[in-house]
Formats: C-alpha cells, structure tokens, sequence
C-alpha cells in the first residue's frame, strides 16, 4: 500500500488530493452544521428562531435598532397578541426581506413593523457583506435563494463547500452551544435591552449627503411592501429616533414615496422631538436604551398599531 | 484582477493549462494578453500609460545601446524622464503643488484641474461605460483621477532595465512582444518583486517544460500566500481598521496593540502577495526573485531592510544609494546618502509628509545603528552581557520589532494628526483594551500566532513540524488540504484588495 501511493503519478496524487479536500470539507462542514442548528443562547440562534421557529402574529423586523427599540412583552400586553422581534444587527433591507419570505414559507403573521435606517436605500457595500450571516440557511431555505445571488455571482460556486458558510462562525457556535452566550445575552421575544445613558459627543448637524439609490435595494423594498399586500398582512414602516439632529435624506424621501404609492403607513421617527438631543433616551447616538425604547415602544403601541 | 478574487482562481488555471499546451513559441503571445487582462481588469483605460512607456523604454534601450558618450546618456535621461514624468503626475503632482500652494500662498492648479484629468475621466467613462453597458462589467465610472495601480512598481522595474543598458549589463530586446511582457507579466506587474532585466527577460526566451514538482512548489507558495492574506492580514485589518479609522476615541493600549497588528498585517498582506506572485510564476517555469526573509525575525534594522521587500531594497541600493557614493564616501556623507535613500523610499510609497517621516525614521534607526554600534557593544561588554545567549537574540528580535512598530504608525495612520495622536497616546499607554467582541479578539490572537509558529518552523529550520516539507507524501497532502479548510474556515472573503496595490 505504502509503495503505490509513493508511485502515485501526478493525475492521481491531483486526483488523491482533491479527494481529501472534498472529504475534509464534507466532514467538517456537517459537524459545523450540526454545531450551527443546536444552539441555544446567542446572536446565531435568534436568526435561527426568526427564521425557523417564531409564529408570533406581530413581528418586527428591522437592523439593530429595532432590536432594541421595540419592547415586544410592551407590545402584547397593548396589543394582546404576541410579538417577536428579529431585528438584527448591521442588516438592510435585504435581511428584513429575508426573513419575511422564510416566515411566510411557514405561517402568514398578522403584523409587521419595518423598522428601517435613514440611509436605508443608499449603495453599501456591508449590506451585502452582511449577508455572509444567511448562508448557513440558504442550503434548506429555497425561497433565499436571491441571497446567493446579491452576495455575487460566485456565490454559488463558493456554497459548494460545506464550511464556506460557516466561515468565522466557529467560535459563535461553540459559545452559542454553551451558557457563555446565555449569561452574556439579555433578550425578551428578541427585544435586546440596552442599559446606561450616552455621554459622549453629538456631532453637529451634516449637510445632506448624495449617495446614489442602491436599486437592488429598491426593488427588494418593493417586493417586500408586494408580499405583505398579498399575504394580506398589515404592515408599518418606520424609522425610529436617533439622538442627533439628521438632514434630510434622498433614502428617506424614497422610501416615504413608494410606501405612500403603495397605501402602506409611514412613520419617521427620526427628529422627532421627544427624542432628538435626549442623552437619558439614549445608549449611543443610534440606539435607544431601555428607558428610551420604553417610552418609544409605548408611543408605538398607543398611536400607530 | 486581484490575487484573491474568484476570478483569479478561474483566470489562473486556465492560463497556466494554455501555456503549456500551446508551442513555445506562441507563449508569450498568450502570457502578454493575459497580462492584459489581469491590468485591464482594474481600469481599462490605464493600460494606455503602460503601452506609452513600454514603447518609451523599448526604443530607448536599442538607442542607448545603438549610442556612446553624451547621446548615450541623453537617451537613458529622455527614457527615465518619461517613466518618472507619469510617476510624478499620477502620484506626486498634488502632493507638490498643494505644498508649494499653501507655502508660497499660490493657487496653481491641482490634478483634477488639469484639462488631461478631465480628458482621462471623461475618455474613463465613456469606455467603461460602453463595456458595462454592452458586455455588462462593473468598471468603475469616475469622478476624479485615481493612481494606477502598481504604478511605482512597473515604472521602476522599467527604469532598472534602461540603466542597466547604459550600464553595459544588458543588452537591448530586441523582441518587443518580450519586452512588453517584461513589463507586464501579470504575476508581478501590480506588486512587484520588482524584477530585473538580466533575472527575467532571458526567462521569456526559455523553452519552459512542465514539471510536477514545481508545480507543488509553486502551488505551495501560492497556498501559503493565500493563507497569509486571507486567514491573518484581513482578519487583522478589521481591528487595525476600527482603530486607526478613529484614534481619538481609543486607548494608549488599544492604539499599542492596533500597531502590533497593523505590523503583521502589512508584513502578511505584502508578503502574501509576493509569495503568490512567485508561486504562480514559478507553476510555468519562471524564477522571481525573493521579496521577504522573515523580517521579524531580524536583529537589528539593518537586518530588518535586508529582509524586507527585498526587490525594493537593493533597486534602491543600485539604482540611488551606490550612484550617490554608498558608503565609500567621508563618513557624514555615507550617512546622508542613507538619510535621502530612506527619504527617497518614503516618497516612493506615498505622496505624503506621514510616508516621508516613516522614511526618516527608518533612516535615523541605520544611521544611529551604525554610529551607536561599537558603543553599545562596549557598553553590553561591561556589563557582561552574552550576545551568543537565547535571550539575548530575544531581547535584540523584540527591541527590532518594537522600533519598526513604531515607524509603521506613519505608514499606517490617516494623517500627520493622526500620527501625532496615536504616537503621544502610545507614549502613556492607560484605559482598556477594546475589542468590538471576544471572538474578533480570539481570531486575532490566533492568527498572529499561528504565524509567529509557521514562520519560526522556517526561521529555525524545525524540519520535525515542517510537514510542508515532510517526506511522507500523505503527511505533506494532508498539511495542504488543512490549510485550504483553514482559509474556508478562518480567511476573510471580502476583504478586499492588497495594500502594496497603492504604491
């Protein structure tokens, strides 16, 4: 045995070799996979509930703002029917997108709140950068099958590897599988507190910048307003307050716009002056603490659901 | 194209399958266009400039060879005026006119005011625009003039081949599809090793032959630059990144550790290029020279810059420090001819003030390694040091790498302010150390030393756990394929481009 393989020709030792990368892989990226989905605690594991496991009727959906702006327990007590909220942060449209198909593929909700950015519609590159967090999902989920092709055109070739989309995932999911992550992670139906008042700098008042409409993401926003009318959901689009004062921005305008075309309610929150300049609302100039989202939450639930 | 984009990984094996199926002689035809398109896939519209000074040079080299006395040099100057003329006015126009603008309170105008600019932009568009729209590529449109990559590296590896004509070391090609492709060879056009005429051009006229054990090699190289780039310096920028991005809102300890890093990555993001560069060139026959010898594990500063960037180090030193009288001069002269290498080199890297000082203090640590020499000897002598000792090496290996940290904080920080910030809060390192979480921390750690591992098993030769070199084949197969999932594992996918591509 030992003499054949020492008189491999290179064909073979080419081929020997991709065998062993392709067996690797293979091995690792189940055992990665398996370590993925049984999470319990953690960052991973509230995209796998969103996706996978939440029926609550009111969700909402949003980047990291809105996972800690909306007070769901706040929400069903008001509303009495229950509320999830699967923000999550560092994401765009896209995200929200994809949560929405993968929830639809399971049951129709009666609520969705969009909590959106006041640059949401600008060309960023981290949005889709970002995305890299639903590859895991993508081998079982069809309906995301407009992630691969967001993330580029090579994607799909990439997701033949097993571990590719476990890429820098190794760690969260050993924290996720242990109670590391439950003691560090403070969440309530997906609501993630923030505790502590800002008391650094507030940047003074920018001129409006003119980035360009990312129209991937235009159309995305379209389709998700289209999926909600179908599926007869009942939906809001908000941007929720930030603590410095914002100029007028070109996304904001677009996004008002279609959703207007398209009879679904707007609220933009952004300057709004309970909020604005408010340091004891706030935890950094982007998101709200506990007291803030609160008294938003509350605002949220007596004049607009 | 880049190194780590997909389409490299496409684009590679089918160049390399095509030279070697087709006759040699039809090679270079194949290796030029494909150098084409490796260029042109950054900016179409810049090969322009390459084919310019390619038909520069080419010319000037069977002039000067054709020529003797003052013909002779006129020729050489009229080539190195056309190669530094695009240097200067892609690169350090604006650096000069803002300077002289702002000293003598003048308003001469800057590059994007200049009617070329706008001609270059507007001609930018208008192709980029058509092959985005007919052949649906995503060419950028611009806005206002951008340095050509690897600009600095091609123009010197162009100049090193008409001095060397002056000098008699070798003879014009004649062949001006070689010439081009002496120029252009895509695997060292945008990053170096910045080759010279009398290593490569007579590689071009070689019949190459494939042979299986350079093509390990080769492959070698490329996989370890791959995990080198992808697995440690992009994972490292994303904390250098945050940090240097914004010093005032971090520690002095934040800022030391954010400098260690940055050190390793430069040195990872840089050598994993060459590396990648030679293992490609080296699958098809060709030999570049070496760009890096583990320069942390120099000694002194001096041992540092023979270690580090190699290719750049000795052109300077042929091209600029032996024609100013290298050291056999008086003293005070050998060491400003030091001082306007180190200078010159800043300049190289950037037109910047920041990149000039990283030159300068580079400078001050050989001039003061060579005045400070026998004093400090004497000095460790009296207190019975032994400079044979492990420590000793140590102690010397950490105080090296502690000063060039110290230089890279030019290099690497925005701005002058920047620079000045981070430097005076490094000084008094106090507060905590940030990390955005302890999983960034961890992949970093992890990455700095696992290189620190797999550079000592080379440093030290540890032939036991080289098992790269291992001569058990399964044991050396398997070493790859653990790397390849390594980088599936840990690399960095969007990271982006090589940081030397600016230069």
């Amino acid at each position: 045995m030992k003499k054949s393989l020492l008189t491999f020709g290179p064909v073979a030792k080419i081929l020997a070799f991709a065998l062993l990368v392709i067996a690797m892989d293979a091995g690792l990226g189940a055992v990665l996979r398996k370590g993925y989905f049984s999470q319990k605690y953690g960052v991973l594991s509230r995209i796998t509930y969103a996706l996978d496991k939440t029926r609550a009727e009111g969700l909402i959906l949003g980047s990291s703002r809105a996972s800690h702006h909306y007070i769901t327990d706040s929400l069903s007590k008001a509303k009495n029917m229950s509320f999830y909220n699967a923000g999550k942060d560092g994401q765009s449209i896209f995200y929200h997108y994809a949560v929405l198909k993968s929830v639809l593929s399971r049951y129709t909700p009666k609520l969705i709140v969009l909590d959106l950015l006041n640059d949401e519609l600008y060309e960023k590159s981290e949005s889709y950068d970002r995305l890299a967090e639903l590859l895991p999902y993508c081998r079982d989920h069809k309906e995301l099958n407009f992630v691969e092709a967001l993330r580029g055109p090579y994607e799909k070739y990439k997701m033949q590897s097993q571990i590719y989309p476990f890429n820098s995932l190794m760690i969260s999911i050993a924290s996720g599988n242990s109670s590391l992550a439950k003691n560090r992670f403070v969440e309530k139906n997906g609501y993630l507190p923030l505790f502590g008042k800002f008391t650094g700098k507030v940047d003074e008042l920018e001129p409006e910048r003119q980035l360009a409409i990312d129209k991937h993401k235009l159309e995305v926003y379209h389709a998700f307003i289209k999926e909600c009318r179908e599926r007869n959901i009942k939906l809001y689009i908000t941007i929720s307050p930030y603590l410095k004062v914002l100029p007028s921005s070109g996304s904001t305008k677009m996004l008002k716009e279609v959703a207007a075309q398209n009879h679904v309610p707007f609220y933009d929150f952004s300057n709004d002056e309970h909020f604005v300049l408010q340091r004891d609302f706030f935890w950094d100039t982007g998101h709200l603490n506990n007291t803030g989202a609160a008294l938003f939450t509350k605002m949220i639930a007596k004049s607009i659901i | 194209m880049l190194f780590n984009s997909f389409e490299f990984l496409i684009y590679f094996p089918v160049v390399t399958l095509l030279f070697f199926i087709l006759p040699h002689r039809m090679r270079w035809i194949l290796l030029l266009i494909a150098s084409f398109v490796f260029y042109m896939a950054f900016l179409p519209i810049y090969v322009l400039i390459l084919l310019i000074t390619i038909v520069i040079d080419y010319v000037a080299g069977i002039y000067i060879e054709q020529s003797a006395g003052k013909k002779r040099t006129w020729y050489l100057i009229l080539s190195l005026i056309g190669n530094i003329g695009f240097l200067c006015l892609f690169k350090y126009y604006d650096f000069i006119i803002g300077n002289v603008n702002s000293l003598l309170a003048l308003q001469f105008p800057l590059l994007k005011d200049l009617w070329l600019s706008k001609c270059i932009i507007v001609g930018n568009n208008y192709v980029n625009g058509w092959l985005n729209g007919v052949i649906g590529t995503n060419f950028s449109i611009l806005t206002h003039i951008i340095l050509p990559i690897g600009l600095s590296f091609h123009t010197f590896q162009a100049m090193s081949y008409t001095i060397e004509i002056y000098r008699g070391n070798q003879k014009a090609e004649r062949h001006f599809g070689i010439y081009a492709l002496y120029v252009m060879f895509y695997p060292q056009l945008v990053a170096g090793p910045i080759e010279r005429p009398q290593n490569i051009l007579h590689q071009f006229h070689q019949k190459h032959e494939f042979d299986f054990n350079r093509l390990v090699e080769g492959m070698k190289m490329m996989l370890w630059g791959f995990f080198k780039k992808l697995v440690i310096a992009d994972r490292l920028a994303i904390y250098v990144n945050s940090v240097y991005g914004n010093p005032d809102h971090h520690t002095g300890v934040t800022l030391i550790f954010a400098t260690v890093l940055f050190a390793f990555q430069i040195y990872c993001d840089f050598s994993a290029y060459s590396e990648i560069a030679i293992g490609a060139a080296r699958v098809m026959g060709f030999d570049l020279m070496t760009n890096f010898r583990r320069p942390y594990f120099a000694r002194t500063m001096a041992d540092f810059w023979r270690r580090w960037h190699i290719s750049l180090s000795s052109w300077f030193t042929d091209y600029l420090y032996i024609p100013l009288g290298g050291n056999r001069v008086a003293v005070p002269r050998a060491y400003l001819n030091i001082m306007i290498v180190f200078l010159v080199s800043g300049l190289w890297h950037g037109a910047s003030w920041t990149f000039m000082i990283w030159g300068g203090i580079n400078g001050v640590y050989l001039i003061a390694g060579k005045l400070l020499a026998n004093p400090i000897k004497r000095c460790y002598n009296w207190l019975s040091v032994d400079m044979n000792s492990t420590m000793f090496a140590i102690y010397q290996r950490l105080s090296t790498f502690l000063m060039a940290c110290i230089a890279w904080v030019f290099f690497r920080a925005n701005s002058l302010e920047d620079a000045t910030t981070i430097i005076t809060k490094m000084a008094v390192p106090t507060g905590k150390l940030w990390f955005d979480n302890p999983s960034m921390l961890i992949y970093t750690l992890t990455a700095v030393i696992l290189l620190l591992l797999i550079e000592s098993v080379s440093e030290f030769k540890w032939n036991k756990v080289n098992f790269y070199g291992s001569s058990f084949w399964l044991t050396r197969y398997t070493s790859y394929a653990m790397t390849i999932i390594l980088i599936l594992l840990l690399g960095v996918f969007d990271g982006g481009q090589f940081i030397y591509f600016q230069f």
